[in-house]
C-alpha cells in the first residue's frame, strides 16, 4: 500500500528543508569572509545577497511550516531530492551575480555541477574570477561530496531518528558506524585529516612552482576540494594543464584515488586491518578495470610515444575516479582515437567505490554483475542438484545473494539507460554519437571531462538535461523515484 | 625583354613560395588546437593575454597565454625573453597582450604535452589594474535583504526560545 501524502507531509518536508537551507547559508559565510578580507567589494555583495536570501528562505520555511508528522523515510527521500535542487538554485545566486555567466541557467548548471561533484563548467573568463567566487565554486564540491544533507544534519540535526533515510537518500549504501550521525562525523573527520595532508602537499608543489604564498594556499585548498571530492573544478581555465607540473599531476592522482575509495575502507584501514586493501572486492575490481582499460588505452595511443602516459593515463584515472581533472589543452580529447575515447567512456561509466564521492555504476555493482555472470556459468557446469554459493570479500566475507545481485543489476541498467538517453537527446541536437555519449556519461557519472559539447553556446534544453543527469546521477535515482512516486500518489486520491 | 620578364616572374614566384618559410604561420589558437596535426613542428604565431604568473621548470619557465576561447602553455627557455611582461591576468589585473612566436608541439618530447616553445615575444599592449564598481541596485538589494534577514532572525530566535512553551 502506498501512503498518500497530505498537507501535513508537505509541512514536515518544508520544515526540514528550511533547516537544511539554513545550514547551507552558513557555508556561504566562508566566501563572504574571504571577499571581506581580500577587499573584493562586488563579490562581497554577491555573497551577501546569496546568504541573506538563503537564510530568509530557510527561516521562513521553518517558521511557517511546522513539523506535523513523525519524519519518515519517504519524507527524508523527498527532502533530499528537493533539497539538492534548491541548494543548487540558491548556490547559483552569487555565481550569477558575478557576471561570469551568460544566464541564470548557466550559473545553476555550474552550481549543480559543483554540488554533484561533476566539474562540467559553463563559466566565461575563469582566469579573471574573484577569489571568493572561486572559493564558493570549490566549496560546493566539498559540501556536495561530503553529503550536503548530512553536513547540515551533523551540525544542526533534529531529525536524527530518520538520519539513515537522509544518508541512503544521498546515495550512500553503507553505514560505517552504528549511528548515522557518528558515521557522518567520521566521514568529515577523515576528510579534514586528508584536507591538511592535501593542502600541505599541494602547497609545497605550487610554491616551488612559483606561485605566491597566498595563491599557493588558495589553489592548494581548491585543488584538494576538487581532487578528494572528485569534483574536477580548477581555478584556472586550463584546469591542471595550467600548472605544467608533473609532481602536481601525481599528487592529484593520489588524492583522486583516495576520494574514490569507500569511506568504510578508509575506516577499516585506519582503525582495523591494513591488509583489507589487498583483499577488498572493490579494490580488486578497481585494479582489474584500471589495468584492462590501461591496456586498451596503451594500444590506442601507442603512436603518441611517451606522451601517452601523461596524456592518456591521467585522463583515465581522472575518468575512473569521477574527478574530471585534465592536463590536456582545450578540445584535445576530441583528437583521441575512438578506442582510447571509448576506454575513457567505460572508465567514467564505472566510477569508483560505493560510499565514496564518485558517481557512476560503481565498482561494487560492476564486480557483482561480473561475478554473478561467471557464477551462472559455473552453475550450468555443475551437477543439477548441486548447491553453489559464491562469496566475496568486502570488509568481511559476504554471500553473493539474489538481493545483492538484483540491486546491482537494477542500478547497472538504470545508469546505462540514463547514459544512452542523454546521448540520444544530444544527438537530437545534431551532435555526433561518440561525443554525445561521452558528454552524457560524464554528466550522469559526475565526472566532468568534456569533449567540447558543454559550453555556454549549447542548447538550453541540453543544459537542463545535463543538470537533471548530474542531479539524478549524484543521488543515484532512488530518492528521485520515491519523490516522483510521492507526488504521483497525490493524484491517486 | 622577355628574359627579364621571365626572371622577374620567377623571382616573384620564388619570393611568394619563401614567405611561409620565413614568417611564422599566423593562425588562431583555436585553429591550432582544432587541427594540431597541421602545425606539428611548425613555427606558429598567436596573440593573447598572459595569465597568472610565470611557472618554474627545471629548464626554463612556463607562461600561459589566453585568447578569448582557448589557452595554451608556452615554454620559455630563457627568462630574459619575457622580461617585458609586467601585468599577469587575474581577478585584479588584466594581463599584457602579447604576440608569441614559437614552435608548436602536439606531443612535446620534453614535456609530453601540447605546447609552444617560445622563439620571440612581442608586447602588443600593456595590461592594467582592474577597477570594479558595485552597481547601486546590488547594494540596495543587499541592504534590504539584510534588514529582512535580521528581523526574521529575531523572530526565529524568539520562536526557538519560547516557541515550544506556548
Amino acid at each position: 500500500m502506498i501512503i498518500s501524502p497530505d498537507r501535513r507531509d508537505f509541512s514536515t518536508i518544508l520544515n526540514i528543508l528550511g533547516s537544511l537551507i539554513l545550514g547551507l547559508s552558513l557555508f556561504m559565510l566562508i566566501p563572504i569572509i574571504v571577499a571581506f578580507v581580500k577587499g573584493e567589494q562586488a563579490p562581497f555583495f554577491d555573497f551577501l545577497i546569496g546568504f541573506t536570501f538563503s537564510a530568509i528562505l530557510g527561516m521562513f520555511l521553518t517558521l511557517v511550516f511546522p513539523i506535523k508528522k513523525e519524519v519518515s523515510w519517504v519524507h527524508a527521500f523527498f527532502t533530499v531530492s528537493l533539497g539538492w535542487l534548491v541548494f543548487s538554485l540558491l548556490g547559483a545566486i552569487p555565481l550569477y551575480l558575478s557576471a561570469h555567466f551568460s544566464s541564470f541557467v548557466d550559473a545553476w548548471f555550474e552550481s549543480m555541477s559543483g554540488f554533484s561533484t561533476t566539474g562540467l563548467t559553463l563559466i566565461r573568463d575563469l582566469d579573471h574570477l574573484s577569489i571568493s567566487h572561486n572559493m564558493w565554486r570549490h566549496l560546493t564540491m566539498f559540501i556536495g561530496g561530503q553529503g550536503i544533507i548530512l553536513a547540515s544534519l551533523s551540525i544542526l540535526t533534529r531529525a536524527r531518528s530518520v538520519a539513515l533515510g537522509f544518508y541512503v537518500g544521498e546515495a550512500r549504501q553503507e553505514k560505517i558506524l552504528p549511528n548515522v550521525i557518528a558515521t557522518s562525523r567520521f566521514i568529515w573527520k577523515v576528510s579534514f585529516v586528508y584536507l591538511i595532508l592535501g593542502v600541505v602537499t599541494f602547497f609545497t608543489i605550487l610554491y616551488n612552482q612559483g606561485l605566491t604564498i597566498e595563491r599557493s594556499f588558495f589553489h592548494s585548498l581548491w585543488l584538494f576540494f576538487a581532487s578528494f571530492d572528485t569534483g574536477g573544478f580548477a581555478p584556472q581555465a586550463q584546469n591542471i594543464a595550467y600548472y605544467h607540473s608533473f609532481h602536481l599531476e601525481i599528487a592529484t592522482i593520489v588524492f583522486m584515488i583516495l576520494g574514490a575509495i569507500n569511506f568504510n575502507l578508509h575506516f577499516w584501514l585506519w582503525n582495523k586491518s591494513k591488509k583489507e586493501i589487498f583483499k577488498n572486492f572493490e579494490i580488486r575490481t578497481f585494479f582489474f578495470t584500471i589495468c584492462s582499460l590501461s591496456v586498451i588505452l596503451y594500444f590506442s595511443l601507442i603512436k603518441m610515444g611517451p606522451a601517452m602516459f601523461r596524456k592518456g593515463f591521467y585522463q583515465l584515472i581522472s575518468a575512473h575516479t569521477g574527478c574530471g581533472f585534465t592536463n590536456l589543452a582545450g578540445g584535445e580529447l576530441n583528437h583521441f582515437p575512438a578506442l582510447g575515447l571509448l576506454a575513457i567512456i567505460f572508465a567514467m561509466m564505472i566510477g569508483g567505490c560505493v560510499c565514496s564521492t564518485t558517481g557512476g555504476i560503481k565498482l561494487m555493482r560492476l564486480g557483482i554483475v561480473f561475478k554473478s555472470f561467471f557464477m551462472e556459468i559455473k552453475r550450468w557446469m555443475m551437477p543439477f542438484r548441486a548447491v553453489y554459493r559464491n562469496r566475496f570479500h568486502h570488509l568481511q566475507s559476504l554471500v553473493l545473494s539474489d538481493k545483492r545481485m538484483k540491486e546491482a543489476y537494477l542500478f547497472f541498467f538504470i545508469f546505462l539507460f540514463t547514459y544512452l538517453a542523454g546521448a540520444i537527446i544530444a544527438m537530437g541536437f545534431g551532435y555526433p554519437a561518440k561525443e554525445a555519449l561521452f558528454e552524457s556519461v560524464s554528466a550522469t557519472a559526475n565526472v566532468g571531462l568534456s569533449v567540447g559539447i558543454t559550453s555556454p553556446a549549447m542548447p538550453l534544453v541540453l543544459k537542463l538535461v545535463y543538470i537533471f543527469q548530474m542531479w539524478a546521477g549524484r543521488l543515484e535515482f532512488i530518492s528521485i523515484f520515491v519523490s516522483v512516486g510521492f507526488i504521483l500518489s497525490l493524484f491517486r486520491k | 625583354m622577355r628574359v627579364k620578364l621571365k626572371s622577374f616572374i620567377f623571382c616573384l614566384l620564388f619570393t611568394t613560395l619563401l614567405i611561409p618559410l620565413v614568417y611564422a604561420q599566423s593562425a588562431s589558437l583555436g585553429d591550432i588546437l582544432a587541427h594540431p596535426d597541421n602545425f606539428i613542428g611548425k613555427e606558429v604565431q598567436i596573440e593573447g593575454e598572459v595569465i597568472g604568473e610565470p611557472l618554474n621548470d627545471p629548464a626554463g619557465v612556463w607562461i600561459n597565454i589566453s585568447t578569448k576561447e582557448q589557452q595554451i602553455g608556452v615554454f620559455v627557455d630563457n627568462e630574459r625573453k619575457i622580461e617585458e611582461i609586467t601585468y599577469w591576468g587575474s581577478y585584479s589585473t588584466t594581463g599584457d597582450q602579447v604576440r608569441v612566436k614559437g614552435i608548436f608541439y602536439k606531443e612535446c618530447l620534453d614535456h609530453q604535452i601540447s605546447d609552444i616553445h617560445l622563439k620571440s615575444l612581442e608586447l602588443l599592449g600593456k595590461g592594467y589594474k582592474n577597477e570594479y564598481t558595485v552597481s547601486p541596485g546590488k547594494v540596495k538589494l543587499a541592504k534590504i535583504l539584510s534588514l529582512i534577514c535580521l528581523v526574521m532572525a529575531l523572530i526565529y530566535l524568539i520562536r526557538l526560545k519560547y516557541g515550544k512553551r506556548t
